[in-house]
């Protein structure tokens, strides 16, 4: 029973919201497993330092230290400058301490620095830029910065993209709630996976199936790119959250993992603009929450790297500075069709124009259809009842 | 006549340290001679406090009044009972050991021993219980009906008014992110690893926008486990471990909460309750020991630990302003009830023979 301020609460209401989540897969058998979580029986090696455990110690000592570095929320990853100075500097005290200690022959305090020292350097590449002395490593993707959601695409575009490839949707990046719920209102099955808890966090309260995870490490997770089979289109629908070699590796996994004939559909900025990813963006692109824009060509090019083919409907384009490719071959039956998601489209068109490699990328043009999809994407009217999950 | 108050621990920020500091106000402005012993004291202790061994010398006289807080095992229940004054015990409440059990055998212990002697107090003049559920103990280990009372703490919320908050964690907190608040040390009847649970309902199903804050000190091997289910559960970043927090650390934390939740199991009072009351925090809470005595007929109040459904009812409580403002008030009002006026006239109707 659930009293509030002394009077019993109507609990079927909240019944049907846990159910609606259940139906929806927002309660999946994870986090069922998860709130069944057996503390009591767990074993802890209390030298074998958990991550949490970690940060929670680093924490301790920075402030037994006086060192600000308020609140432990800079564990979000989104550490400023000023946090830098003290970090480092704990860091140093710690090497010293390991010094020190070393060379009076403490061993099982050299031991003990030791693994706190390393652990604490992993925890600060993934806190702040690589500093003098700390070596480059990889970085988590850089988020929980921006408090707006992201603008709803246009609606023609929601329509194209909920047409597109086969019938279940990965949705790698979350792009903006509408089109959860247009995959939702075409009856679609979808996840959608992203690490900007602004957008889940909007799916969720729609009953729409999210979760807030790194969505790269989804993808790598997955052995061989296995879970991706399931999927008849991939979308990447904010990937201007991704560094260019994470854009290049999440096309890459998905160009793995996905099944024939199915769709990747990578959101890109309007064609025939001038883009620089291929070098990075500058300083700025460290800034957690920086937003790259992605142009056709560069996005074009990952995806012939990565083995797809492009499918071109609508009217050609110049592609510019993306480098001639080798002649396609033709497709093959069974052969993997990527497509890039144009940032304008209209209804899916009905036939691919031409299966001729990279060459050309569409131009969006008002009132010409456009939506870059396989020549053999299934129909939004003929779902596969065998797809689904 | 002397009023002597002896404790296990006088220290800063301890409820039982702050009631003892309480009475000390209320008999001093009275005009009684007061004065606080305990086995150890910190800085704040020794400002207004003295070790136990200087208690000997009253110990005889027989013309005093000696109050002992009773809330962990300590050596110094021995000076009580050679006592010759009249003699009160607060009882505080000793956490059973069964919880402690799994996680830290000698704590289990000194737990085990502290409850079974409890029986020991049956000689005391008044056996006074910081609520009905700690005075039912006192009857249960010996004491007589008319022999016992309540006094419910007057928990400093006032002081609060007077403390800046932490500004950058306030600012670091407010954006826009659900603050899920606990405040009380990290050890196994709190059940944190439930409020894992919900919060892992909470985040993943409800409102990934949203992090589970725990200000308090830990007990070490408990909390170990609980980070790595945290880590296990991909909770990581999203479960705030804060730690002991300074006064403006925990202003920052209350006034950026947007709901505070206990699933306590065994509390003998539980003073958090009354701060986030104070701070204008919904509270959640599960029915336990003397939890719904300190809330009263305010906040929210559940008796089974159904994680979606506790989900969804704080998904309510967050997202609908009516409900909050309906929580909120009621535990404004029951806050009231543990004002100093109230703690000092329930304090003089129970000393009222003593001091005569």
């Amino acid at each position: 029973m659930i009293g509030l301020n002394g009077r019993q609460v109507n609990e079927n209401l909240l019944s049907v919201r846990v159910d609606r989540r259940k139906a929806h897969a927002l309660l999946d058998p994870a986090v069922e497993a998860g709130l069944a979580f057996d503390l009591e029986g767990l074993v802890v090696d209390p030298d074998n330092l958990t991550e949490s455990n970690l940060l929670f110690r680093l924490w301790s000592i920075f402030a037994n230290l006086g060192a600000s570095l308020e609140p432990p929320l800079a564990y979000d990853k989104d550490l400023t400058k000023e946090h830098l100075t003290p970090l480092r500097n704990i860091l140093r005290r710690l090497a010293r301490r390991v010094i020190t200690s070393s060379g009076e022959g403490y061993l099982q305090q050299q031991e003990y620095l030791n693994a706190l020292y390393v652990r604490g350097i992993a925890a600060a590449e993934k806190l702040i830029e690589p500093g003098p002395g700390l070596a480059a490593g990889p970085r988590k993707l850089p988020d929980q910065i921006c408090f707006r959601p992201l603008e709803a695409w246009e609606p023609e575009l929601i329509r194209a993209m909920a047409a597109l490839g086969g019938r279940s949707v990965l949705v790698f990046t979350v792009p903006c709630v509408e089109m959860m719920e247009a995959f939702e209102r075409v009856n679609r099955p979808f996840l959608a996976v992203g690490n900007r808890d602004l957008e889940v966090s909007l799916c969720q309260e729609r009953f729409l199936h999210a979760r807030l995870e790194d969505p790269l490490e989804f993808l790598r997770r997955a052995p061989a790119g296995a879970a991706l089979t399931e999927y008849g289109m991939v979308l990447l629908g904010a990937p201007e959250f991704l560094r260019p070699v994470e854009l290049s590796e999440a096309i890459h996994l998905a160009a793995a993992g996905m099944r024939p004939k199915a769709v990747l559909a990578v959101k890109v900025e309007k064609a025939g603009q001038e883009g620089a990813q291929e070098t990075g963006f500058g300083p700025e692109e460290s800034e957690p929450g920086f937003q790259r824009p992605y142009y056709p060509d560069f996005v074009a090019r990952l995806m012939i790297e990565a083995g797809l083919e492009i499918v071109v409907e609508g009217p050609p384009m110049a592609l510019g500075r993306v480098p001639a490719p080798k002649e396609p071959e033709a497709p093959a039956a069974d052969e993997q069709v990527a497509g890039a998601g144009a940032s304008e489209a209209s209804e899916p068109a009905g036939k691919a124009e031409a299966a001729a490699g990279y060459q050309e990328i569409f131009e969006p043009e008002p009132g010409t259809e456009r939506a870059s999809s396989g020549a053999e994407a299934e129909p939004e009217a003929s779902p596969e009842p065998e797809e689904e999950f | 006549m002397r009023v002597h108050q002896l404790l296990a621990r006088f220290e800063a920020g301890d409820a039982v340290s702050n009631m003892a500091m309480d009475i000390h106000d209320a008999l001093t402005a009275r005009g009684v001679e007061s004065r606080i012993f305990a086995h150890s004291l910190d800085s704040f202790g020794l400002t207004r406090g003295m070790h136990e061994s200087a208690y000997g010398s009253f110990a005889k006289t027989g013309e005093d009044l000696l109050i002992y807080h009773y809330s962990v095992w300590c050596d110094n229940l021995a000076l009580f009972e050679s006592s010759k004054n009249r003699r009160i015990v607060i009882y505080h409440n000793i956490t059973p050991a069964k919880f402690f059990e799994p996680y830290d055998p000698q704590i289990a212990e000194i737990c085990r021993l502290g409850r079974e002697a409890l029986p020991r107090f049956t000689g005391a003049n008044l056996g006074l219980g910081v609520s009905e559920y700690n005075r039912r103990e006192l009857v249960r280990a010996g004491f007589s009906e008319t022999n016992t009372g309540v006094l419910p703490i007057h928990p400093p919320v006032e002081r609060f008014d007077s403390v800046e908050p932490d500004g950058q964690l306030e600012r670091k907190l407010s954006d826009g992110r659900a603050n899920i608040l606990f405040v009380g040390r990290i050890v196994p009847n709190k059940k944190i690893e439930d409020l894992v649970r919900l919060f892992l309902y909470y985040h993943r199903c409800v409102n990934a926008r949203s992090r589970l804050i725990l200000a308090g000190g830990p007990l070490y091997p408990y909390i170990l486990r609980l980070q790595r289910m945290v880590d296990d559960l991909g909770l990581t970043g999203r479960v705030l471990f804060m730690g002991k927090v300074s006064e403006p650390q925990l202003v920052a934390l209350y006034r950026a909460a947007d709901v505070y939740v206990s699933m306590s199991e065994h509390e003998g009072f539980c003073v958090p309750l009354t701060e986030a009351f104070h701070f204008g925090v919904p509270v959640m809470a599960y029915t336990a020991a003397a939890v719904p005595e300190t809330m009263g007929r305010a906040g929210i109040l559940f008796d089974e630990k159904d994680y979606p459904i506790l989900g969804e009812m704080m998904d309510r409580v967050l997202r609908e302003p009516a409900v909050r403002e309906e929580t909120v008030a009621a535990q404004r009002e029951r806050l009231a009830n543990f004002s100093r006026e109230r703690f000092e006239e329930r304090l003089f109707r129970h000393l009222g023979v003593f001091l005569t």
